[in-house]
This record gives C-alpha cells, structure tokens and sequence, in this order.
C-alpha cells in the first residue's frame, strides 16, 4: 500500500508537470483528462486527492470506473471461454498496475486454426466480428459483445494473427506461447507472456505508436521485478530489429525510476550493450536532448527516428527472413501509422 | 461522419502524393538516361502504392462488420504458417584441432534442418586472393625465400597480415553476411578468433583489443553471431585427429585459444564430455537466450 500511496504522488506531479500551477488546469480541465487519457492512467487516481476542481472530474471519474469494470467483466469471459475449450492463446499487452486502465483485450493465438477455433467460441458466445480495413493484417478481427456496443467505446477483443503492429513483424506466435504462463490478473487467472516477452511487447507497441505512455512504464517497473532474462530481451530485439524501440523504452524506465524511486532499475551495462548500435546512439542523443531535466508523459518519439531511421534498420534486419511482400508491408506501415495517428490528433483537437 | 470526413482527408493525402510523383517521374523522363531510369522505375511503382492506398481509404469504411464466414474464407486462404521469421544468427566454432567442432556443428545442423531451416556450413580458417597474388609474386621474382614471407622480414609479414585480413573481409561477405541476408542461419567451422590466433603464433604479436588489425579482424564478426571455443586437453585432441604435427603445436594454440576467449569474453566449453552433452551444454548456456533456441529447449523437454 506505502508503494501505491507513493506512486500516487509520483503520478499527480508527473501528469501536472506542464502545469505551473493546480489553477492552471482548473482552468482548462479537458486539459488534464486529455492528459491522463494519453498516459493511459485512470481518473480514479483523482478521487482521493483535495484539488479545487474534483467535482467537475467526477463524471469522467464514473466514465473510467465503467470502463475498467468492462474491461474486467469482458476479460474474464474473454479467458474462461477460451480456458474450457482449450484453445492455446495468451493475452498480450495487459497494463497490470492498478491505475492502468485498458482500452481492449488482445488477444494472440498460436495459429489461424487456434483464432478460428476461438471465433467460434465467441460467436456462440453473442460476440459480432469487426475487421479493420487499410495495411492491417487480414486475419486480424475484432469481436465485440453486441450487448455492450458502444461502436466507438473501447471493449472490442482485439485477435492478433501475429506479432505484427499494423504490419511490422516484431516477433513470432510459437515462441511467445512457448515461454507464456498463467499469471493472475486484476484477480482472475489468465494466460499471459514471459516477462521478457512481455516487456517487449509493450515497449515495441508503444514505439509504434510514437508514444510511451506512463502506464507501460508502470508494467514495465512490475514486469522486470520478477526473474528477468536481459540476455534473451536483447538477442530478441536483435533479431527482429527492434532494439531501437526497447532501448528507448528501457531508457524511459531507467531515468524514471532513478528520477522517481530513487534507484535506478536498470544497469548501466545493458544500456550500453544497446548503444553499440548506431540507431540507438541516435536515440540516446535525442533522448538526453529531449528529456535532460526531466521526463514529460507520454514519451513522444519524433517521426524522424520512429518511421525513418526504424524502418530501414528494421527491415534491413528482416530483409531474407519473410517474403518481399510481408517486407513491403512493414516498411510501409512504419510510414502508415504516423499518418493515422495525426489523422487522430486532428480529430481530437476538433473534438475539444 | 467525422469517420468518414477522416477517410477521405487520408485518401486526398495519398492521391496528391500520387500526382506530384507522376509529375516528377514525368519531369525526369523528359531527359532519359541510365541514372534517371532507375529513380524513374521505383518511383512508378511507389505513386502506383499511393494511388492505390488512397482509393482503398475513400473507397472502403474503416471499420467493417463481417460474418464469421467471412473470416473462415480468409483464414482458409491464409492458413499456412510461416514458421519463425526471426533473423538467422551466425553460430562460430572455434578451437584446436579434434576439439569436436566439426561434430556439434553437425548436431546444431540436425536441429536446423528438423525445424525447417535454412543453413549453410562453412569453413573459415584463412582466406587467399590478394595475399595469394602477393605471396606468389615475390615468389616468383625470387626477391624472398618462402621463409621470409612467413617468419623472416618484418615489413612482408606485415604486409601480408594487411592482406589476410582484406581477404577475410572479402571471404566474410561472400560466405558469411550475404547467405545471412537470405536468410540462411551460418554454422561456421573457425572465423576469426582462429585468425587471431594464427597470426599470434606466426610471430606477429597483436593485441586484438589495441591493434588496427585486430580491431578489423573482430569487426568481422557479425553481430547477430555467437563464437564459442570448444576446450580439450592437447593430449586428448592429439588422440583424437591423427594428422596433427605433435603435442606441443596443440599445446600452445590451445593456451592461446583461453588466452584470447578470456581478453574477449567469450565462452569456454569442455569439449572432453559426450558429444551429446557438450550439445546440451552448447545450447543451455548460450543459445538459450536466443528466442530460436527456446523452441528447441522445449521440443527437447517435452
């Protein structure tokens, strides 16, 4: 509990740190929801506090209590369906702090058999099936419960294919289900990855989307607390081309928890292992520029470095190892997803 | 609406990249050369990708229901997995003669093939193109002895150290990083610690850590690669291979061997066990960490 209570504080002056005073955003509320919503870290953290304006936030306190309370309800049938039929799956990208809140449950099978096989289940279970148009995986469905349909609400079940953020091949179905375990989460038991394979799950997915929210960074201190293998992080960033995205992750993770907990949670040894590699030399550069005093969540990873420099290493590395069409695929998504994400900025700036 | 305003925002953007490509590729074709045929011909293609991405996103929604027909068909189709895309490493034996490289490489081998991968064997102690040349041309012009170019005159055993290594980098690319490219994991039979340890007992005393052509040297490791020295008593190595000169040749490579492993941290395996341990051993302690090698470790519990 001292932990959380900790962390609490860690948070709040982390999330008002653009702010010079508690007024300013008083002022300007949607301000201050935008930035939790970004950092993916519930409101409910506010329900606690004394601040001026804690009334106005109680509605979207209620709207985050809801939403985790879905996301609990759809996980858990989510994992008992596909635990009674013994579909081999495991669930990816889970936030397992408390204050995290999760926009969707994804889902990775072992094969398209598996993924049919728990289509299936879901289908019998009043599920409906979404797919996403443009450059994305064609087998990658999304099943929602009809009777909670809100379209634009987040408790669509998210089926990965592959490892593949939009199309960029991070890793490979048979090692992850490998290597998972049954761990519990939010109180109910689930498949999920090794740690390591966890940790770099997350950290490539947050690099895809050119966001480190704080709330992979809260995984990310829990993840590596258990028995981890730096060894195999780095030969699995190394042999997908990755090691761009986990360094910038581990770096976020290093500087917050000497900055925020008092010790540093990773060794200097296993930075440096990484910046023998000229593109995380050039994130290192960027990074000590960028965040020298301190860190400003989310962690904005510039175009320059996330879609150029990323896409030539990566698939340099993964050049001979998949088709030229799978390659083509991942080069452009690189490419796709900074577009889409301004398209999404836009709209949300015209939202507020 | 917003959704679909959004498509189309989307779908402009790639259609006017798409006619600024075609007015560029047009302006370049006015003067066709070699040079502009080559940018003319990708870019083409990518205005082409454009064009296509750009009427994909007004034409289609963004999200769309489907049945679970729909997904069976296209699982159906798609249903061939494609086994593990993960980018081939390059495993390096290195060590005395009759240490047992050739034996667990042959044991890694099986295990590639089993799993289906692509693999090339390779046996990389020295590479001669220009140091052959170099050798042979004094040679003939009768300007040295033989033994000049190997032990005697500082200057042409240094020169000859220069060419050794442009011809390792050479053999390297050829053998070792294009196969790599294509996909094939490397099982090499000596590479460059071996080189070092060459050219240490020829007389040349390098420090591999310091000097320029050990640095080069170790620059040809590849870095998805993994070197690891198998260890036996020179005795025991003596028994084993029957064209070795004598013991104490072995003897001192042998001790350079744990000298140079030691200065470059690489591992040191006992190669005087089973065959088959030595395997285990090989892939436990080292391999293990390689997200390939999990999926042997588990095929070999289960």
């Amino acid at each position: 509990m001292k932990l959380d209570e900790q962390l609490f504080r860690l948070l709040i002056d982390n999330v008002l740190s653009n702010c010079c005073s508690l007024q300013d955003y008083s002022a300007n509320l949607r301000k201050l929801i935008r930035k939790f919503r970004d950092n993916k870290i519930s409101l409910k953290l506010l329900a606690s506090t004394n601040l001026p304006f804690k009334e106005n936030i109680e509605p979207y306190i209620v709207e985050d209590e809801q939403q985790q309370k879905e996301w609990i309800e759809t996980f858990a049938l989510v994992s008992r369906l596909l635990r009674q039929k013994g579909i081999i799956h495991v669930f990816i990208k889970i936030f397992r702090h408390p204050w995290a809140i999760m926009s969707d449950v994804d889902i990775l099978p072992l094969n398209p058999t598996e993924e049919l096989k728990a289509l299936e289940v879901l289908h019998d279970a009043g599920f409906h099936f979404f797919q996403v148009r443009i450059l994305v995986h064609p087998l990658r469905v999304l099943p929602l419960k009809i009777c909670a349909r809100k379209f634009n609400a987040s408790l669509f079940v998210d089926f990965y294919p592959k490892p593949v953020w939009t199309r960029k091949i991070v890793h490979e179905n048979e090692i992850i289900i490998s290597r998972r375990q049954i761990s519990e989460v939010h109180g109910i038991e689930a498949y999920v990855p090794s740690p390591e394979d966890d940790l770099y799950l997350v950290a490539t997915h947050a690099y895809n989307d050119f966001k480190i929210p704080l709330a992979s960074i809260l995984h990310g201190l829990k993840v590596i607390s258990y028995k981890f293998d730096w060894e195999y992080l780095f030969n699995l960033a190394q042999s997908y081309g990755t090691l761009d995205a986990v360094y910038v992750y581990l770096r976020a993770l290093e500087v917050y928890s000497a900055g925020y907990l008092g010790e540093s949670m990773i060794s200097k040894d296993i930075l440096e292992r990484y910046e023998m590699y000229k593109i995380c030399r050039s994130i290192k550069k960027w990074f000590e520029k960028t965040y020298e005093k301190r860190l400003d969540f989310p962690i904005t990873i510039p175009i320059k470095l996330g879609s150029i420099y990323s896409s030539f290493y990566h698939c340099g590395t993964l050049l001979g190892c998949v088709s030229l069409s799978e390659l083509l695929y991942d080069f452009l998504s690189h490419y796709y997803t900074p577009l889409a994400l301004l398209l999404n900025e836009l709209r949300k700036e015209s939202k507020d | 609406m917003r959704r679909k305003r959004s498509n189309l925002f989307l779908g402009s953007f790639f259609i006017i990249i798409f006619i600024l490509m075609i007015i560029l590729v047009y302006s370049i074709t006015k003067e066709p050369s070699l040079i502009t045929t080559v940018i003319v011909i990708p870019l083409t293609l990518l205005s082409f990708l454009f064009f296509i991405m750009g009427y994909k996103l007004i034409r289609y929604e963004a999200i769309h229901q489907v049945t679970l027909d729909d997904i069976r068909r296209k699982i159906n189709k798609h249903a061939k997995s494609k086994g593990i895309v993960a980018a081939p490493i390059a495993i390096i034996f290195s060590g005395i003669d009759g240490s047992g490289k050739t034996t667990q490489i042959k044991l890694i081998a099986k295990c590639l093939k089993e799993r289906g991968l692509k693999y090339k064997y390779i046996w990389l102690r020295s590479a001669s193109y220009t140091s052959l040349l170099f050798s042979a041309f004094f040679h003939l012009l009768k300007y040295v002895m033989k033994k000049d170019l190997e032990y005697g005159n500082k200057v042409i055993v240094k020169v000859k150290c220069w060419l050794f290594t442009i011809d390792m980098f050479i053999r390297s690319i050829i053998r070792i990083r294009i196969p790599m490219k294509m996909g094939y994991y490397i099982l090499c039979d000596r590479f460059v610690l071996d080189a070092i340890v060459d050219i240490i007992s020829e007389k040349e005393n390098i420090d591999p850590l310091r000097s320029i052509i050990g640095k080069l040297l170790l620059a040809l490791n590849p870095r998805r690669s993994i070197t690891i020295v198998l260890d036996v008593d020179e005795h025991e190595a003596y028994k084993r291979k029957m064209d070795i000169i004598n013991v104490d040749y072995l003897k001192k490579r042998r001790r350079l061997y744990i000298k140079m492993a030691d200065i470059l941290r690489i591992p040191i395996i006992d190669g005087t066990k089973d065959p088959e341990r030595v395997h285990k051993e090989i892939i436990e302690k080292i391999l293990a960490h390689h997200p390939i090698w999990y999926v042997f470790n588990k095929k070999n519990e289960e």
